[in-house]
């Protein structure tokens, strides 16, 4: 049942078995799977929006940025119920089982689980994500008159993404959670404070406040962030009255290890003939719905994209990586606007810029008329768009800034940063592109820098917020152990991308609700 | 991440769905292997009388005279049609590719005989002027000068 917060009584004081902060893909698959089999516990949700998004809720998640150039922090997550998959682009694909290890080439990486521990809950993920029952390998789909395409040599295959519609679990599984008793989700509810006793060890409560000015406790048997990689950090860090250096964080490691996915427009693909189809790999085509050949056959928007083996990762000592290929009709000025710094650009910039734009594009649309000539068709060419696994980077953190929100919270300071192992991995990756197609005679590839002189402006995250409550088997190398319980806090938990501790190449929010489930399952053996 | 907003921004400042271009220009598709084999049909009809005088000179007439078996070989090459020349000379450089063989060409990731054969490309365009023309044409068609 959903519950406005703003109507409790000043200094009302709320219990429950299970407390989940946060209301997204994380907190709903969470609570749902914890009222999915008897014994039912009772669950207490906080949620720090409404049913909608509301613009003074959504500017409680603003912050700082002082790193690497990124997005207005409050534009890249949703503070409402349902959370961030209200923007989400359904991109859906799993971890690899390379992304568990500690490979000694890339520091600090491995998971203290593997992939066979969390393979088991992937399929009910999907379910949940709306997805086919599948995997992920093309010879698993019908894809008729969009093959894939014959890249030469073993270092380079081709997977696919499968598509959710997206599911907006605010939506999707909004019925469900009003209907569960068991569940109250209570509405416009800020966590203000994780307390704690002087001599630490567990939580003992929650100060929640609304933006209208109520106050109220929650105390709960067990607690779980959920609220998202940089709010989770954030909650942790500010609940410092106790505990100087916050909750969870005597070693200095909450909020840092932040890892996003670039997107980087890295090189380009020049087909050699028209007569090899690129179409699988194309964003555009993303949405063209195929059918698998496992049992039911559903249909679903599949894309193809282009992996580093992992023998390939292994000999040349890289990250994780893919490609997508974009056909070159995205306009300029599409690119410059994902670019935050253009927030300060002035208007007289931002209009020549719009005028050059339109110019440009009057340019290339006539040019691409010519190529549609009879004769002349096939001459598309393509950008490649990196998603890379982030090293794991200390100095890469989540911390608090001086800036308060409306509770007098420290809003989040974001220092994204990525090192040489990144740079090495990504253009390493592109040479073995760049063979793999020629070898196969497809294409050519053309890599305009080799970024020795630091990241383009135009390279962007993709709102995946990793990393933040590490996990770890040891308290000195993590926030949260192998069941996601931060270290020495015996019931405090941290669902969602934060727990990661690398990120592979793929999109995460798969594998959030995939370690949700997992979760959930932990949790209802230590309840009993 | 949607980029949803950003799209349709984008798609009404560039015209109603007129398509943008990227920042790197338009090369024209293919033309390493075009150019290579202008290279060789001029190199061919005037019999390799260039002044072979540099590192990348010499690779290449290594290079061409490896494909072609012989000096004469290649000059007969230069009879051949521009088909049958692409066709050898295509398997030449995949066989580079397939052999981690490569090289960064002017931002291009090229196999090593095909940025060889583009850089005397480009040396024959500027510095002989009659040996070099159907070269020079390409490079200019092609965007490879600096």
């Amino acid at each position: 049942m959903f519950i406005d917060g703003r109507t409790l009584a000043a200094g009302t004081q709320l219990s429950a078995d299970v407390c989940i902060i946060g209301m997204g893909p994380a907190g709903i698959t969470l609570a749902r799977a914890l009222q999915s089999t008897a014994p039912r516990w009772n669950v207490l949700c906080l949620e720090s929006g409404g049913l909608e998004l509301d613009p003074n809720t959504q500017a409680l998640a603003k912050g700082d940025v002082t790193g690497l150039p990124y997005y207005p922090l409050e534009s890249t997550r949703l503070r409402y119920f349902g959370g961030s998959s209200g923007h989400w682009g359904g991109y859906c694909r799993q971890f690899e089982p390379i992304d568990f290890e500690a490979r000694d080439w890339v520091p600090h990486s491995g998971w203290p689980i593997r992939h066979r521990e969390l393979a088991s809950y992937y399929p009910q993920a999907q379910q949940l994500c709306e997805l086919s029952d599948c995997d992920y390998d093309p010879a698993s789909w019908h894809l008729d008159n969009t093959p894939c395409l014959p890249l030469w040599g073993n270092e380079v295959r081709t997977r696919l993404i499968q598509f959710s519609r997206p599911t907006r679990f605010g939506q999707c599984y909004r019925a469900d959670i009003a209907q569960a008793s068991d569940i109250r989700v209570y509405l416009n509810s800020n966590v203000l404070s994780i307390d704690v006793p002087s001599e630490g060890g567990r939580v003992t409560g929650l100060t929640v406040g609304t933006l209208s000015g109520g106050r109220f406790k929650v105390s709960a048997r067990i607690y779980v962030l959920a609220a998202g990689g940089i709010e989770n950090a954030r909650l942790l860090l500010a609940s410092n009255r106790v505990m100087s250096a916050g909750v969870g964080n005597e070693r200095d490691l909450v909020g840092r290890f932040f890892a996003e996915h670039m997107q980087l427009d890295s090189a380009a693909v020049f087909p050699l003939n028209g007569a090899t189809s690129f179409d699988l790999y194309a964003l555009e085509s993303r949405h063209r719905p195929r059918t698998s050949i496992c049992a039911g056959g559903s249909q679903i928007g599949v894309m193809g994209y282009l992996a580093l083996s992992e023998q390939a990762q292994r000999e040349a000592k890289t990250l994780n990586y893919s490609a997508n290929l974009h056909a070159t009709y995205w306009s300029d000025f599409f690119l410059h606007t994902r670019q935050p710094e253009q927030e300060e650009r002035s208007m007289l910039q931002a209009a020549a810029d719009a005028v050059a734009t339109v110019w440009n594009n009057l340019k290339q649309a006539g040019q691409l008329a010519l190529q549609r000539l009879p004769g002349r068709e096939g001459e598309t060419f393509y950008k490649i768009i990196t998603s890379q696994e982030q090293a794991p980077n200390p100095a890469s953190r989540v911390a608090l800034a001086t800036a308060k929100d409306a509770f007098g919270m420290p809003l989040a300071a974001l220092h994204w940063q990525l090192c040489e192992l990144d740079r090495h991995s990504l253009t390493v990756s592109l040479h073995k592109l760049a063979r793999a197609f020629g070898g196969g005679n497809l294409a050519r590839l053309l890599q305009p820098s080799d970024f020795k002189d630091g990241w383009p402006s135009y390279m962007v995250g993709s709102w995946h917020h990793c990393g933040t409550t590490r996990m770890s088997d040891s308290a000195a190398s993590g926030v949260v152990d192998a069941h996601c319980q931060v270290h020495g806090v015996k019931n405090l938990y941290v669902a969602g991308s934060s727990v990661f501790p690398t990120n592979g190449h793929g999109n995460p929010t798969l594998t959030i609700v995939a370690l949700a489930l997992r979760l959930a399952e932990h949790l209802r053996k230590v309840l009993q | 991440m949607s980029g949803r907003r950003g799209f349709l921004k984008s798609m009404a400042l560039g015209g109603a769905g007129l398509l943008g271009r990227h920042w790197w220009g338009t090369p024209d598709r293919g033309a390493p292997l075009d150019l290579a084999v202008r290279v060789v049909q001029a190199a061919g009809a005037v019999g390799l009388a260039w002044p072979v005088t540099t590192a990348t000179e010499r690779t290449v007439t290594q290079l061409l005279t490896s494909v072609f078996g012989s000096t004469s070989a290649l000059q007969d090459a230069a009879q051949l049609s521009h088909a049958q020349l692409q066709q050898r000379l295509a398997q030449r450089i995949q066989q580079d590719y397939q052999k981690a063989d490569l090289v960064q060409h002017r931002g291009w990731w090229l196999a090593a005989s095909e940025a060889a054969i583009l850089e005397l490309g480009c040396r024959l365009g500027r510095t002989a002027n009659n040996l070099g023309q159907s070269a020079w044409t390409g490079v200019r068609r092609a965007r490879w000068s600096s």
